[in-house]
């Protein structure tokens, strides 16, 4: 049910079935959707296969207990941040102070007040929301609304291990705005905004759904190109280009802008190459690109078959 | 309602406090249905000398009684639970059948209880 999907999910870890169905039946005109999981081990999966907004923890369970799984979920980048509420019937300080110690949230003892149990879940869920909206924050240029510096060199180090994992094709094109200090310059700052702002809007345009834009710094921007190779991205570079150049500039129709471009990619059978390595290729095209004369593309074709036939 | 046949000790049954919930009769028939079971668990593991399961059967029952409808039987399990942590975690001179008792009068509120 579609519905169900916006729901966040509540995932209530706990040994006992009984307490499965109590909270099943007690929760189920709540806005959100609980699953359970009757072991640490079974919940472990569950969460890092698809991290929930907020854990119910119990205690006490056989094998792996509540302070263990606790341990492994703030040990884990990608679960680190769920907010996690204890629900124990050991109302000693002891376990109290180790829980959070440990990383918990709240804690809850068993039997507990429905209507604060509720209270404490929607408390939990808002916080979940707003570490995901400054998570989200963190990555985002607020001049441009595109990936920023940070973002990219997260998405382009996860890009490279693929490539060299799942040997798919890989290009990154890094775009510059040509004479961007004389607008700035000429025209003042805002201009200089805008501009940014509306190559911001055509790279996102020409680019397609699984590429990532990002701002990378002043007037450079970064494209990720997943599964094209540096022919495609040839192509892909110029058109932006060529679109770039038609902007007419309400602030100065008389003054075209143009972005010089600097590619590198390669192909399923590219180099062992570090995600540095493969940057530094990319600016050294664009580097060459402004030398000869600006408003143009160049590529590096990494695939070890060009390099054998440039060779031969 | 047609009395437990469990109960044989000829006293009433024990009606959840939440009889009446929608959102609850299903699962306190569940609760109900199960306890024979639960019951046989319980006194067997104590027979075996597992008293890690009993602790656990009976901490399970001391943090869902209550939530069920049934208070009396989440206290006598909580002073169960409690008992047997005492003397997992030092059995010189606990008494035994004191702890015993406690099992029994737990066993007897399990079987009262009623949908």
């Amino acid at each position: 049910m579609p519905q169900e999907d916006c729901k966040p999910v509540v995932l209530l870890i706990d040994d006992s079935i009984i307490v499965h169905r109590l909270l099943q039946a007690r929760l189920k005109h709540e806005n959100f959707v609980l699953n359970t999981s009757l072991s640490g081990k079974d919940a472990l999966e569950k969460v890092i296969a698809k991290p929930p907004a907020t854990i119910l923890l119990d205690l006490e369970m056989p094998e792996m207990d509540g302070f263990e799984v606790l341990r492994a979920l703030k040990d884990n980048p990608v679960t680190l941040n769920i907010p996690i509420i204890v629900l124990s019937g050991r109302d000693g300080s002891e376990d109290k102070v180790t829980a959070f110690d440990l990383g918990a949230n709240d804690y809850v003892t068993k039997p507990c007040d429905l209507a604060e149990l509720r209270a404490r879940l929607r408390a939990a869920l808002r916080l979940d929301r707003l570490l995901k909206l400054l998570a989200d924050r963190a990555e985002v240029d607020g001049l441009t609304g595109l990936a920023n510096r940070a973002a990219f060199d997260k998405r382009w180090s996860e890009k490279v291990s693929e490539f060299h994992r799942y040997k798919t094709p890989l290009s990154l094109a890094m775009v510059d705005a040509d004479h961007f200090k004389r607008i700035n310059d000429t025209y003042g700052h805002p201009a200089g905004d805008e501009v940014l702002q509306r190559l911001a809007q055509v790279l996102q345009q020409q680019s397609r759904a699984a590429d990532i834009v990002c701002r990378y710094g002043g007037e450079e921007f970064a494209i990720i190109l997943p599964n094209t190779g540096p022919q495609e991205a040839t192509l892909l570079a110029e058109r932006i280009r060529t679109e770039i150049g038609k902007i007419v500039w309400p602030r100065h129709p008389e003054s075209a802008v143009t972005v010089s471009i600097g590619l590198a990619g390669a192909n399923a059978d590219g180099p062992v190459i570090s995600p540095e390595q493969w940057l530094e290729l990319s600016d050294r095209n664009l580097y060459l690109a402004k030398n000869q004369g600006r408003n143009r593309v160049m590529t590096s074709d990494m695939s070890s078959q060009s390099r054998l036939a440039k060779a031969g | 309602m047609p009395s437990d046949p469990n109960n044989t000790a000829g006293q009433p049954n024990i009606r959840s406090e939440f009889a009446s919930d929608p959102d609850m009769q299903e699962i306190i028939g569940l609760f109900v249905q199960e306890m024979p079971e639960r019951i046989a668990q319980l006194q067997s593991s104590w027979t075996s000398g597992e008293f890690d399961a009993v602790k656990r059967l009976a901490h399970q029952l001391k943090g869902a009684g209550g939530g069920y409808g049934f208070p009396t039987l989440g206290q006598a399990a909580g002073k169960l639970e409690s008992s047997v942590n005492t003397l997992v975690n030092n059995s010189h001179g606990t008494e035994l059948n004191g702890i015993k008792a406690q099992l029994d009068a737990l066993v007897e509120l399990c079987n009262r209880v009623a949908a």
